[in-house]
């Protein structure tokens, strides 16, 4: 297994212009797989540095990007829910944090209804992170709901 | 001033550092309450064992049958009192060094009744204390009585009903979530109330260790640890205890804020060792089977060819 990039470009001569990058059969097939290893590892660095920092911030946006979607209304609940955690209060300090980052807009639509979307405007390289989080992260409510699966069984 | 009804929050750093403020005081309390009770069994055991000879009121409680005899209960009286010492002294050492205090206690409550599990105590130590004592109280009696005299096997048993539960007090005595049969996370505290930056959430530090996983020689079971703690991010090491045990556990550490998490990561790590663990072993068998057959059919081969050998000759 290839645990580095230049392991990857070296392994498919990607930087070598002279040749041709020829892919067909199984070889296509490893190359997709290899390069998805390295996006899911990508994630789960994600997933650890945002659980290792002081505030939820990291795990907020990994939220929000994993809810983001065109007709996606996400609003502040939605991102509790999806962090598996009992309180909203447990959450403000990091969307205070993180709108004034400007890392994320919030629309306060009423008192309690707030909009939460990713400030990929200002942030070009957020759409790539959320696409990378929406593939490959499972989110605490998921992985909560798989393990209540697990515990029903036998 | 900080009041008991406050709920420990380690969101931000106002209540991290009220949690911490808190949780020091309620340690130092507890520590105290502890040390005293500490000072007294400390007291009370030399003060028997300095005065023995003068407490004839210990010495002579006696017990009177019908055919009027009489008997000293100096051995039951003595080894009630020390052995329940020794084990009050070693659990309140314990209770000193465990840094659990009721609002962390609360707080772990809480964080994981919501994930759907409850946070409760494993063994009682106390419990073994008592039934494994019991016996040896009944024993000392017969020996007053002079129903027994002293043997080896009698001497044995008395240091096993001590040293039984002041063992499990030190490995088991731990709190404990069940997540399904066989499977369980062991919860172990740390924090240190000495270190100056006294709002550091990473003071109270939580380390969970699951239930024996198999032996740290099987090799199907060691490649499939191997492989979920390189995908979950696990420590291999574990525990003091854990790197002397001959099996296998998985380990994650954690502090209040990631709690629910790590606690999950454990979870799924257990998941994963339930689904493939069987798998691993299977294909593990399957694989010695056939090196095994093909090991025969050489064994065949070789017979046949030295047959050949003998009617050619």
């Amino acid at each position: 297994m290839i645990n580095l990039f230049q392991d990857f470009v070296k392994k498919y001569e990607l930087d070598d212009f002279k040749k041709k990058l020829e892919l067909n059969g199984t070889t296509k097939l490893d190359f997709y797989n290899e390069l998805n290893t390295f996006m899911e590892k990508i994630c789960r660095i994600f997933d650890k540095l945002t659980n290792i920092a002081s505030l939820r911030g990291g795990q907020v946006m990994m939220s929000v990007a994993k809810l983001t979607s065109p007709d996606a209304v996400i609003n502040k609940t939605d991102i509790k829910n999806n962090l598996n955690i009992d309180r909203l209060d447990k959450l403000w300090h990091a969307f205070e944090y993180l709108e004034k980052e400007n890392y994320i807009n919030i629309e306060k639509k009423t008192s309690k209804f707030h909009i939460v979307k990713l400030n990929e405007d200002n942030n070009p390289d957020l759409t790539l992170f959320r696409e990378i989080v929406q593939t490959y992260w499972e989110s605490p409510q998921e992985s909560s709901e798989k393990t209540k699966d697990w515990r029903r069984t036998k | 001033m900080l009041t008991k009804k406050f709920n420990l929050n380690f969101e931000d750093e106002q209540g991290i550092s009220n949690s911490i403020r808190l949780l020091k005081s309620e340690y130092v309390i507890k520590a105290i309450k502890a040390s005293i009770y500490l000072t007294i069994i400390i007291i009370t055991c030399i003060g028997y064992i300095l005065l023995q000879p003068q407490m004839t009121f210990l010495h002579d409680i006696y017990i009177t049958n019908y055919s009027q005899y009489s008997f000293k209960l100096t051995l039951t009286v003595g080894w009630t009192l020390i052995s329940t010492s020794i084990f009050l002294i070693c659990y309140l050492i314990k209770y000193i060094k465990v840094r659990l205090t009721p609002s962390i206690i609360n707080y772990m409550k809480e964080e994981l009744e919501y994930l759907g599990y409850a946070f409760q105590k494993k063994y009682s130590s106390g419990l073994i204390f008592v039934l494994l004592n019991s016996l040896s109280v009944i024993l000392m009696t017969y020996i007053d009585l002079e129903v027994f005299t002293f043997n080896n096997i009698i001497i044995g048993y008395l240091f096993l009903s001590l040293a039984i539960p002041i063992i499990w007090l030190g490995v088991n005595d731990k709190y404990v979530i069940k997540i399904k049969e066989n499977f369980y996370i062991l919860f172990d505290f740390h924090y240190s109330i000495r270190k100056r930056h006294s709002d550091s959430p990473a003071l109270l530090g939580i380390t969970l260790s699951s239930n024996r996983l198999c032996s740290r020689f099987n090799k199907p079971g060691k490649n499939v640890h191997t492989r979920i703690c390189e995908i979950r991010w696990l420590p291999r090491s574990g525990t003091k205890i854990q790197k002397i045990s001959p099996f296998l556990h998985f380990n994650e550490f954690s502090v209040p804020l990631n709690l629910q998490k790590q606690v999950l990561n454990v979870i799924l790590a257990l998941h994963e060792w339930d689904d493939f663990y069987e798998k691993e072993l299977n294909s593990f068998n399957y694989n010695i089977s056939l090196s095994s057959n093909y090991r025969n059919l050489i064994s065949i081969d070789q017979l046949s060819n030295l047959f050949i050998h003998l009617f050619r000759i």
